[in-house]
């Protein structure tokens, strides 16, 4: 039977996560990492911890994030914007079942960590965000440009850490971030997973276990 | 002219009389020239056909896709599939379908499984061909291999331009370029095809369990394609260019239909 644990490290400082400065300039940022046993071969979110993920980010508001998928479907919250020029596409939607594709979509690789998913308010539209700005989230550095997604309205920023074996959560809300452990904690027990907030050491310890 | 003759010397060996005016028949025949030595020093002139067929052909092996049989659409390359960020990839060598979707790749960081910085395979939805699990150590023959790519796939890079550089050098010099371009054209060609059909073959022939050995084989098989494909690519297209150029087709008379 397949045992799997959802944790959070709420006060990273390591460069080994590679994402960015630690501690964030601005906002506040958040470790989310899983652990399967028996471990799985592929690397990457395992399925069932993409759906847990992507519930609790809809959760939260509406999710934008890059998409290869050419043809929006209608209804269900999708909307497909393309930003000119260059294949990058933004998908916002509040639906889980889309934003779950996120952790899987080989044109913008989460295990390479090129992947960002915007979190804002649902009733909002989806954030303005240019071409500049959108590479530059992507970009080692890229914790410097979330005062400005913060003027666009954003709350909520989602990066994978290194090999995408782990996702950085940077809140940029003042209650986003116990909104999102709220989150987290009620959609893992939601799928019996096991659900704990770690120090770094415990977190990395947690890896190699 | 006969009967005049010019008052002077005559004769390019050592040996030489002076010309009896009006009399050109009594002109002494030079000795024959005997054979010199070589002066110390002096260069020798090869003319040997410029060409960028060897510098093209290890180049291209560094972009290349060269096919894995049996693997439902994976190959070897130097580069990844989907976004990279400025700084470039981690890793270096790579098993991957057109998409990257499904992938095998040797990289260099931190490794969440063993708690360091080190060479590892990343891999999802390959392990059914090569049996290595995400994390994975890769070792002392990853590393080389890690490193071994990652200059590769710069100097490959370096060696198509001046394979290209060469072949255009050779167009502009040759005697009929329209002729050597038909070969230059016709060698690149056929060196990608002989890149992918003696990689293939190569990467075939290695155990799928063993990566590297795969990389390399496939690699080295592409190379040696490359440059034979070029080779023969470059014959046929001179010869099939010589035959046209030496063909004329003469208009039948016409006749009246029975």
């Amino acid at each position: 039977m397949t045992r799997t644990s959802l944790f959070a490290c709420l006060e990273p400082r390591r460069s080994e996560w590679q994402l960015g400065a630690l501690p964030a300039p601005t906002g506040q940022m958040m470790l989310i990492g899983w652990k399967k046993d028996p471990e799985p071969v592929d690397g990457g979110v395992p399925d069932d911890v993409g759906h847990v993920l992507a519930r609790s980010f809809t959760s939260l508001g509406r999710v934008s994030f890059l998409s290869s998928a050419v043809h929006a479907p209608a209804g269900g919250g999708w909307v497909s914007s393309k930003r000119a020029p260059g294949p990058a596409d933004l998908t916002s939607t509040t639906d889980p079942q889309i934003v779950v594709h996120a952790f899987d979509d080989a044109a913008h690789p989460w295990w390479m960590q090129g992947q960002v998913l915007l979190i804002s308010a649902a009733a909002d539209p989806p954030p303005g965000i240019d071409r500049k700005q959108l590479l530059a989230v992507l970009e080692n550095e890229w914790s410097g440009t979330a005062e400005q997604l913060s003027a666009l309205g954003v709350i909520g920023v989602v990066r994978p850490g290194v090999d995408g074996e782990l996702a950085g959560l940077l809140t940029l809300a003042a209650d986003a971030r116990k909104a999102s452990l709220s989150a987290l904690e009620r959609e893992a027990h939601r799928v019996s997973f096991d659900w704990s907030v770690l120090s770094e050491d415990a977190f990395m310890e947690r890896y190699a276990s | 002219m006969a009967g005049r003759a010019i008052q002077g010397h005559a004769g390019a060996a050592q040996e030489h009389e002076p010309l009896d005016t009006g009399t050109s028949a009594l002109m002494a025949t030079p000795a024959p020239a005997g054979s010199r030595a070589p002066v110390a020093g002096a260069r020798q002139t090869i003319e040997i056909p410029l060409s960028g067929g060897i510098p093209y052909a290890l180049g291209q092996a560094s972009v290349v896709r060269i096919p894995i049989p049996g693997t439902s659409g994976l190959a070897i390359e130097f580069n990844p599939r989907g976004w990279v960020p400025k700084t470039g990839s981690t890793s270096t060598l790579f098993f991957q379908d057109p998409t990257g979707n499904r992938h095998l790749r040797l990289d260099y960081g931190y490794n969440v499984r063993t708690k360091t910085i080190d060479y590892h395979w990343n891999q999802k939805r390959t392990f059914g061909e090569f049996g290595i699990p995400d994390h994975t150590p890769a070792g002392t023959a990853g590393r080389v291999a890690y490193q071994a790519a990652k200059y590769f796939k710069y100097a490959g890079r370096v060696l198509i331009v001046a394979g290209v550089v060469i072949d255009a050098i050779s167009i502009v010099q040759a005697s009929k370029p329209l002729r050597r371009a038909s070969q230059v054209v016709a060698g690149w060609a056929a060196a990608w095809a002989g890149c992918k059909l003696v990689g293939a073959g190569g990467a075939a022939l290695a155990t799928p369990t063993t990566p590297l050995g795969m990389a390399a084989v496939g690699v080295g098989g592409c190379i040696i394609g490359g440059i034979a494909g070029y080779a023969g690519g470059s014959l046929l297209a001179g010869e099939v260019y010589d035959w046209a150029e030496g063909t004329f087709f003469t208009p039948l008379p016409e006749a009246a239909a029975p």
